[in-house]
Parts: structure tokens; C-alpha cells; sequence
């Protein structure tokens, strides 16, 4: 009996064993499915990606419907999360949204200036004068002095421009702050400022003399149109009331006098380092007045000139037009008063310098090197290159060209 | 002493290769997709060559889209520009043709400046040079230079920009 019994044992063993196997693994796969679905941490690391995978291609597909479907539930849950933990919150946002809230308040503080200026430019009056002249006296300045303060112009660049085909006619420098060419800049410049204008002619009916005004993260560039050629004024903080004035101020001298040699070929050179003169001036006064906080002298002529012009007029409510102001008060406002004689624009070298013979990294260097904090002579400038000479007053022992970073240009020497 | 920078533009239909061809003549580079322009894209390159005065000159290139109505935006940008490539695509005959508008239009608003015509993808013609000839007889009629470019190959390119540079100078110096 006992053979037969193995037998079927034996058989039973070879029928069944791979089922019997079969629902071993089978029963081990449900035990870990199981122990995965207890698990929420297992069990998301496992539907995370396909989830995903599958979110992802149905906002491809249809992004609106999702919004609309996650939506009430994003913003309960969200709801939820912020009252429950405030902090967490704040921390995770801050951030993403630091900068862009820094950036807004900043806007913010450039418009209230610009109104607070705009004000103070249309009142004129004596006593507002007055006012403003005790309160330097007594050292409380103004709120409105205050802010200005904080938010100072400074002037970057100044470009002379051809209203048509963007070419820079003139220009100058306090630093580079472009990654792109200035040829490139202009010429974008004008492109933009073309399409703003025909694209709006309605609204600006293409007055000539339009200020147009460009922001780009902190930087300004106001755009002043004359006939032949428009000026681009770029700097950071906030722009000077008067900006629109000392822009047609320059764009009437340079038209004047210049118009016909800026467009010849043949004198457009030499015309360009008598001009950067004038722009220079622009950029200088900003310097001072960034220096001169408040100035006894400033104070002096103020009381000089208050003193003399109440007793000329009297103690009436006059007006002053913002131009006279200009002279009496030393605020930002400023004026550019043109000096026709040839100025040397002078540098100072910001590092130590081994001259290129031509404005090109590859080009042969000379055998010398000039040392940080010399003063030399600025003749001309390519792009990223200034062509220098040194000593300044010349006659030049050595000359060539550095890269525009390894100087600063200080001023015109006559 | 001659000017230096020049502004010119490139002018056609879309798609003609009007981007591609400032590419190859930029960066010495071709791409095979199409990236439409939108408004205008603008960039410098300095011509090099022997026979120029001080041996360079400097090209702004406004590369405006293509197939654009004639639009005051159109004007302004081709105002002031002192040279302009035409270019048409070989493939399309009716490129060719709309280049008379494109240069009247242009003349319109910049009566001196220099032309020439890049009838482009000439590689894309190889097998047929008859087609070509007939092409070239349309472009010649409009009274300018023709070029016959590849922007994918090189062909011709360098040598449509320096001659635009060559007809800037002698311009120039009759100014
Ligand atoms: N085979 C060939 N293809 C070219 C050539 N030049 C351009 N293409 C192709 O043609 C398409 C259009 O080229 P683009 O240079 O963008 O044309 P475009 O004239 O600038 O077009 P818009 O900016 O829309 O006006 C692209 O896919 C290019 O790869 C060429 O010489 N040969
Ligand atoms: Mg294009």
C-alpha cells in the first residue's frame, strides 16, 4: 500500500507543485501590496511618478479644466495650511516673492517722488521757497528732500542717437552696463521706440519732443526727440524734474550748433569729442551733487540770491518759473551751460594695464604696463575698448587700447 | 575720413532665409528649423576686407520679419538704412516677384540706399539650373545685383555682404 500511496504523493507533488509555488508568490505580492497601502509613505513613492506623469499631460492637454478642477480644492486646502501654520508659510513664500515685493515698493517709492517733485515744481511760491530754505538752515529737510536723498539719479550713459537709422552719433560713459554692444543697444533702442510710437500715434499724435521713457529692472533710459537726432539718457533712481527740460536744453545747443557736421562722415569725429563735452557735463554735475549733500556754498548763494531777488519783488506771492528755481535752489535741478572749448576727457585706471596696440583681445600688446590709479588721457573709444595716452598732457610715451572696465573717467582737463 | 557703421536691412518674404543667411554670415552657422522673426532682430558685424578703408567696416543689420504689410512700424524701420538685402527663396517663384513690391516700398522711404538681391536655397536647386536662369532674369529686371545664396552651404553668403559693404564705401564717399 505504501507504494501506491508515494506514487500519488510523487504525482501530486509533480501536478500541484507549480500551483502551490504560483500562489506563494502570488499570496507574498498581496502581503506587500497590502503593507504598501497601510504605508501612505510607501504607497505615494509609488503612484507619485505615474500621478505626475499623467497631471502633466492632461494640463498639456487641457490646462484650463484642470485649474477648474483642482481650484475649490487647492484654495480650501491652502486655506487651511495657512491658518493652521503661518510661519511655514511666509518662509517658503519670502523667497519667490522678497524681490518681486522689493521691486514693487521700489516703484512705488520712484512714482510718490516723482509726484512729491511734481508738486513742489508747480508750487513755486516764495513761501514755499521760504520754507524749504529754513529747513535747510535749521537742518530738517523736508520730507520731500528726504526722499529725494534716498532715491538719487545717477546717470550711467548718455547717447546722442540718429532718429532714423539708430546709429549712435555721440556718446559717454560713467560704466558699462550693457552686455551688448552700445551700437547694438542704440539700434534696439530705436527700434523699440519706433514701433512704441507709431503703434500709439494716436495717443502721442508723434509730437516732436515727446519724452519717452524706458525701465528696465532699476535702470531708466528717457528718450528725448529732437528733429535730427534724439537723446537717450540712461541712469537709475529717480530722474531729476527737470529731466525734460535739460534734454531739450542739450538737444537745442547740439542741433544747433552741430546739426550738419554730426551728420558728415568727414567731421563726424571730431564733432563727437566736442559734444561728449557737453555730456560729460550732464554726468559731472550728478557726481557733485551726489557729494555736495548740503553745501554751504549752495546755502550761501541760496540766501544771496532769496535776499536779493525778495528785495527786487518785494514781499508778493510771485512764481517763479521751475527754470529760474533751477538757479536759486541747489537741488537736483541743474542746467547744462555748454563749454564750446576743446576738453581732454581724462581716465583713471582701475587696475593695472598692458596696453593692446588695436582694440582686439588678440591683437600684440605694448611692452609696458601702466599701474592702477594712473591718469591718462582718453582719445577714443570701440565697443568695450578706450583708446588711451599716456602722460595726459602729452606728448604721449605710450599709447593704446585697454578693455573699458580697467578705467573710470573722471574729467575733462583743458 | 568715410563713415564706419552702416544700418541696412534685410528684406523678403517669410520664410526665405532671410535670418538664416545673417546667421551664416554672423556665426558661420545654419539651422535646419524655422523660427518665424518676429518684429525685427538686429545685430553688428564688422565687414573685414583688404580694399575698405582702415580695412573694416561696421554693419548694424536690422533683420525684419517677412511677409509684413508695409505698415508706418515697416517704415521706420526701413527708415535711415543705407543698404538693404533683398532676398526671395528659389523654391518659391512667387518670392521672387513679391521682392518688386519690397523695393518700391523701400525706396519710398530710403531713396539712396544700396540694393541687391539674394535669390537663396540655391542648393535646394541643383538639379534644375534652368529654373534658376529664369529666376535670375525676374530678380535682374529690378535693376540691382543679383546673388545666388545658400545659407545652408555658405555659398555666396560672405560674399553678398562684403559687396553691400564695397557699394556702402563707394557710396560714401560721394556723399
Ligand atoms: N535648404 C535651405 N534651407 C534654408 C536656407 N536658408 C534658410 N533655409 C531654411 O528656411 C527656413 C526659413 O529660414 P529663416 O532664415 O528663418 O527665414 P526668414 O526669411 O528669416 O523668415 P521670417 O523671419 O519669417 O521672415 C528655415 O527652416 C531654414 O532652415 C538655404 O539656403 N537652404
Ligand atoms: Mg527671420
Amino acid at each position: 500500500m505504501n507504494e501506491p500511496a508515494d506514487g500519488l504523493d510523487v504525482l501530486r507533488e509533480i501536478l500541484l507543485s507549480q500551483d502551490r509555488e504560483t500562489l506563494r508568490a502570488l499570496q507574498e505580492e498581496l502581503d506587500r501590496l497590502k503593507a504598501q497601502l497601510d504605508d501612505p509613505a510607501a504607497l505615494l513613492d509609488r503612484i507619485e511618478p505615474i500621478i505626475g506623469e499623467a497631471l502633466a499631460r492632461r494640463t498639456r492637454a487641457n490646462p484650463q479644466e484642470v485649474a477648474d478642477a483642482l481650484a475649490p480644492v487647492m484654495a480650501d486646502a491652502l486655506r487651511r495650511q495657512i491658518e493652521e501654520n503661518k510661519d511655514a508659510f511666509v518662509a517658503a513664500l519670502v523667497p519667490i516673492i522678497g524681490p518681486l515685493i522689493a521691486r514693487a515698493v521700489q516703484e512705488a517709492f520712484q512714482a510718490l517722488a516723482r509726484r512729491v517733485d511734481e508738486r513742489i515744481r508747480r508750487a513755486t511760491s516764495i513761501q514755499l521757497i521760504v520754507k524749504r530754505w529754513w529747513a535747510r538752515v535749521r537742518g530738517i529737510p523736508p520730507g520731500e528732500l528726504v526722499l529725494r536723498d534716498a532715491l538719487p539719479w545717477r546717470t550711467i550713459a548718455v547717447f546722442i542717437i540718429d532718429n532714423e537709422s539708430g546709429l549712435i552719433l555721440a556718446q559717454s560713459y560713467q560704466r558699462q552696463i550693457f552686455d551688448r554692444d552700445p551700437n547694438l543697444t542704440a539700434a534696439l533702442l530705436t527700434a523699440i521706440r519706433n514701433f512704441a510710437r507709431e503703434t500709439f500715434s494716436q495717443f502721442t499724435k508723434k509730437e516732436p519732443g515727446t519724452l519717452y521713457e524706458l525701465r528696465v529692472a532699476s535702470y531708466i533710459v528717457l528718450m528725448e526727440e529732437g528733429p535730427d537726432f534724439y537723446v537717450a539718457w540712461v541712469g537709475e533712481g529717480v530722474p531729476p524734474t527737470d529731466a525734460h527740460e535739460r534734454l531739450q536744453t542739450l538737444l537745442t545747443v547740439l542741433h544747433q550748433q552741430y546739426r550738419r557736421q554730426l551728420r558728415d562722415p568727414a567731421q563726424q569725429e571730431k564733432v563727437q569729442k566736442a559734444i561728449e563735452s557737453f555730456l560729460w557735463k550732464l554726468l559731472e554735475e550728478d557726481e557733485e551733487e551726489s557729494s555736495q549733500g548740503t553745501s554751504m556754498v549752495g546755502m550761501a548763494v541760496v540766501s544771496a540770491v532769496l535776499v536779493l531777488a525778495l528785495s527786487l519783488c518785494g514781499w508778493g506771492v510771485y512764481r517763479l518759473s521751475p527754470r529760474m528755481l533751477a538757479y536759486v535752489l541747489p537741488t537736483t535741478a541743474k542746467h547744462i551751460t555748454p563749454t564750446p572749448q576743446a576738453m581732454w576727457t581724462v581716465g583713471v585706471l582701475q587696475e593695472d594695464v598692458t596696453p593692446y596696440r588695436s582694440p582686439d583681445e588678440r591683437a600684440e600688446r605694448l611692452s609696458h604696463t601702466l599701474l592702477q590709479g594712473s591718469r591718462v588721457r582718453v582719445l577714443d573709444r570701440e565697443g568695450k575698448w578706450v583708446h588711451i595716452g599716456y602722460p595726459v598732457e602729452g606728448p604721449f610715451r605710450l599709447e593704446g587700447w585697454i578693455p573699458i572696465q580697467s578705467i573710470r573717467i573722471v574729467s575733462q582737463a583743458p | 575720413m568715410h563713415r564706419k557703421l552702416f544700418k541696412v536691412c534685410m528684406i523678403g518674404d517669410f520664410a526665405v532665409g532671410k535670418t538664416s543667411l545673417v546667421q551664416r554670415f554672423m556665426y558661420n552657422e545654419f539651422r535646419m528649423d524655422y523660427q518665424a522673426t518676429i518684429g525685427v532682430n538686429i545685430s553688428k558685424k564688422e565687414v573685414i576686407h583688404p580694399s575698405l578703408p582702415a580695412g573694416r567696416i561696421t554693419l548694424i543689420i536690422w533683420d525684419l520679419a517677412g511677409g509684413e504689410p508695409f505698415t508706418p512700424v515697416v517704415e521706420a524701420y526701413y527708415r535711415g538704412a543705407m543698404g538693404a538685402l533683398f532676398v526671395a527663396d528659389v523654391t518659391r517663384p512667387s518670392t521672387v516677384e513679391h521682392l518688386a513690391t519690397y523695393i518700391r516700398d523701400f525706396r519710398s522711404v530710403s531713396p539712396h540706399a544700396q540694393g541687391l538681391i539674394l535669390l537663396n536655397k540655391i542648393d535646394l536647386l541643383s538639379s534644375s539650373p534652368t529654373s534658376v536662369d529664369e529666376l535670375k532674369a525676374v530678380a535682374e529686371s529690378f535693376g540691382m545685383p543679383v546673388y545666388l545664396t545658400s545659407a545652408r552651404t555658405g555659398q555666396n553668403v560672405e560674399e553678398a555682404f562684403t559687396a553691400l559693404g564695397h557699394r556702402l564705401v563707394e557710396q560714401g564717399a560721394y556723399e
